[in-house]
């Protein structure tokens, strides 16, 4: 069934992204359509509070739909944490991961990072951490000699600093300049004369003061290291009619009160422009070609019941002048992949062979200790500040750089505390090594106590308030077959859509970054005085271990994907222009965390803002009028 | 899941003696004057349908026994079995009872593993105890106002803990 309506642009995702570029071309008069793949966005957020609350795993997926982990069945089903956990089995796991190697090499490794399939996109669960990134980062072989010359992005820093000023007043970001200072002589980071961030800075937490006075004097690698107050995307006053941040140290999975800025925030003002249709439960399976290699449509399939998606679901055809791909770098792979035809036998967009490849995460090293005095965590937002000193450096032509994001959630991230502590200290176990205090290496010979009255909770309030973690964002080199692919026949969602399958490991230059992290965050517990109590000695069964220079790790996925459509100026290595448009197709942009040819240390969601508004500006100059 | 309320009134009150017993914490704190919240009444029908009424009859008969006898300590630890193998059935309720109280889930009473719980409700999470023992509020539960956590929290009392020699007086007075 063809749908007559002609839109100037047609874009896929309700995401930061497609709402960035929808409202643009919106307040410029132009009619757009947006198709989204989940169920319309809630009038509040209590429904998802609740399904929050109610989780007895409080996982970053826990309070969106669809909630059951049958990706097979769902008509938007996406990688969850708690499929992760299962990995293996794709009757759980939205993602066709690959077999662990049994040797526990670093490859054939399950790719860890989740993401939404909802109105305002991922962006519900981000952690709102905006930072820029330095000049190296868009120069890595240029500057370092790394990854072959096409992973120097197509753009000038200068041309970024302008975009990055456009995000960050769409988002709100709290930050100061002055307060950044000190990482221009450390890592190259500068602002344009006067330029001063939307909203003042998140103050500080105890944990942050305690680092900051700890680590003063330290060096590592060869460079100062210090803690920065991280910009950030959550209010630190009413802004934007939404209020001022209260603290519920909850910004994953969910920010109770909306003072963390998410993507509906941007898609309300689009819808408000007038000129922005949104079509929910619309999942696009096929972008459509002409004979000219034109795109003419967007095949989706419009589904009305998300138990039984087939009941009632038509197959549908959006047709513009212009078309966006705004979903997730999986997503938007996925669907290029997926519209392969007798024309382009790889698919849409995909001379290069360069789709779906170069697939690259933050991946974490993750690392806890305990404090000699009370820090006090679980309070204030998840992270404000981290150590951003040591993200770029002459190491880079050796090994991963990384930022350093430190937790104000205590153990709940690496260990699933207060309640494996609490757990411990009731049932007389010692999973968590608090009971009695145990650091790996340390053989106790005092029994595991349990506790009650007034001696559980003193003894809580002793583990609890010291608890600190760090992690490890370290950058992943682009490499060629680590890559999302669609195989014939093979598991499908619950529309009959094929699923992403996975090719994923590590090369030399991430592993090296990993060791270079452990060194890095034993020193730092150290220099602090704290005992440390890393240890994936015992994790030889869960997702992400593995093994390097006789080293035990685990990785987890930060959920910052990218590569999956890299920008360049080479046509041969790369899918889309500096502007995200196809080098194939005239008429289609293909937008998001995919384009970036190197991932770097930085979040990455301020950066594909940035880049949506450029490709919003190509798009309105395309369109004319 | 929401349990029917118990109605013995003087039931709910040895339930919530012993829990504020059990818990380290003021009964005040467990249920304040004014409780709109009522989860006294929700946990204790909580353990009746989990656990069946009788074994929690059997332990809060013990509580009976022991109270105003031993310290509150002692009372805590002799109710939860603390250094008895195996761990009798009222002392693993007893258990479960403190879990609910902490995290406002219901774990198994043969659980060993922070993975059993099941949320009773939204209130039973957000009126969690373990919140408070962190000196802190319940992760995506704050009443507190922009910028609080630049400064250490409240003292630990401050959080309507019963410190020992408190205990003792209240059980003997």
């Amino acid at each position: 069934m063809a749908d007559t309506s002609r839109y100037d642009v047609v874009i896929v995702g309700a995401g930061i992204a497609g709402g960035i570029i929808a409202h643009e071309l919106g307040r410029a008069g132009k009619r757009v359509l947006i198709l989204d793949a989940g169920p319309a966005v809630p009038t509040n957020r209590g429904q998802y509070m609740e399904n929050f609350f109610l989780a007895a795993a409080k996982t970053p997926e826990a309070p969106y739909p669809p909630l059951a982990q049958e990706p097979g069945t769902a008509p938007n089903p996406r990688p969850t944490i708690l499929g992760l956990g299962s990995w293996k089995d794709p009757a759980r796991s939205y993602l066709l991961q690959p077999m662990p190697d049994p040797t526990h090499a670093p490859k054939n490794l399950p790719f860890s990072s989740t993401y939404e399939r909802v109105g305002g996109g991922t962006t519900w669960h981000w952690l709102g951490t905006s930072l820029r990134l330095v000049p190296h980062d868009l120069k890595m072989y240029s500057t370092y000699k790394v990854f072959g010359p096409w992973a120097d992005w197509p753009l000038e820093y200068s041309e970024l600093q302008q975009l990055y000023g456009k995000a960050e007043g769409e988002i709100g970001v709290a930050a100061s300049v002055t307060e950044q200072a000190p990482l221009e002589g450390a890592i190259g980071l500068t602002y344009p004369q006067g330029y001063e961030y939307p909203l003042p800075p998140v103050p500080p937490t105890v944990v942050d003061d305690t680092f900051t006075t700890g680590l003063r004097g330290m060096q590592l690698f060869g460079k100062e290291v210090f803690l920065t107050p991280t910009p950030q995307g959550r209010n630190t006053r009413p802004y934007d009619n939404r209020p001022a941040c209260a603290g519920n140290t909850n910004c994953i999975p969910i920010c109770p009160i909306a003072a963390k800025y998410d993507a509906t925030v941007t898609l309300n003002r689009a819808l408000n422009t007038g000129n922005v249709e949104i079509r929910y439960q619309s999942v696009a399976r096929k972008v459509l070609t002409d004979a000219n290699g034109r795109i003419n449509g967007i095949e989706y399939v419009a589904w009305k019941n998300a138990q039984r998606p087939w009941e009632g679901a038509t197959v549908q055809t959006a047709v513009g002048t212009t078309y966006v791909l705004a979903a997730h770098a999986m997503e938007n792979a996925k669907l290029l992949l997926l519209s392969r035809s007798d024309a382009f036998p790889r698919g849409v967009a995909n001379s290069s062979d360069q789709v779906g490849r170069n697939l690259m995460d933050h991946v974490i090293y993750l690392s806890w200790a305990l404090m000699p005095e009370g820090v006090y965590p679980y309070r204030g937002p998840l992270s404000t500040s981290g150590i951003e000193s040591l993200r770029d450096g002459p190491f880079r032509s050796e090994r991963a750089a990384f930022r350093i994001e430190l937790g104000n959630e205590g153990w709940n991230f690496p260990i699933g505390d207060p309640y494996v502590t609490l757990n411990d200290l009731i049932n007389g176990t010692n999973s968590s090594r608090l009971n009695p205090i145990t650091p790996p290496g340390v053989v106790s010979t005092a029994p595991s106590q349990r506790l009650g009255g007034p001696a559980l909770a003193q003894a809580l309030n002793d583990r609890l308030t010291r608890q600190v973690r760090m992690a490890f964002l370290l950058e992943q080199a682009p490499q060629s077959g680590n890559r999302i692919l669609i195989r014939e026949n093979g598991p499908t969602d619950g529309l009959g859509i094929p699923r992403p399958s996975i090719e994923y490991g590590f090369d030399k230059y991430t592993l090296d970054g990993f060791v270079a992290a452990r060194k890095a965050s034993s020193a730092i517990y150290q220099q602090l005085k704290a005992i440390e109590f890393t240890d994936y000695s015992n994790a030889k069964d869960k997702p992400g271990y593995f093994e390097y220079e006789g080293q035990s790790f685990r990785f987890f996925g930060a959920g910052h994907v990218v590569g999956t459509h890299r920008m360049g100026s080479d046509r041969q290595q790369s899918v889309v222009d500096a502007s995200q448009r196809s080098h194939d197709h005239e008429n289609l942009w293909i937008v998001g965390s995919g384009s970036f040819p190197t991932v770097a240390t930085p979040n990455p969601t301020l950066t594909l803002a940035a880049l949506a508004f450029k490709t919003a500006a190509n798009l309105q100059s395309t369109l004319g009028g | 899941m929401i349990a029917p309320a118990s109605s013995d009134p003087n039931r709910v009150q040895d339930f919530l003696d012993m829990s504020a017993v059990l818990t380290g914490f003021q009964a005040s704190t467990l249920a304040p004057g004014l409780d709109p919240n009522n989860l006294k009444s929700l946990f204790l029908a909580t353990a009746d349908s989990r656990a069946g009424s009788a074994l929690v009859d059997q332990l809060l008969q013990q509580f009976r026994a022991l109270k105003g006898t031993v310290t509150d300590q002692q009372l805590a630890d002799s109710l939860l079995g603390v250094s008895e193998n195996p761990v009798p059935s009222t002392a693993l309720l007893a258990r479960s009872i403190v879990k609910l109280w902490y995290v406002g889930s219901w774990y198994p009473l043969d659980s060993q593993s922070e993975n059993d719980g099941q949320v009773i409700s939204m209130l039973a999470y957000t009126g969690g105890l373990v919140w408070k023992t962190a000196q802190a509020h319940p992760m995506g539960y704050s009443e507190l106002k922009f910028g609080y956590w630049a400064k250490p929290p409240p003292a630990l009392s401050e959080f309507g803990t019963r410190s020992e020699a408190a205990s003792q007086e209240a059980s003997h007075g």
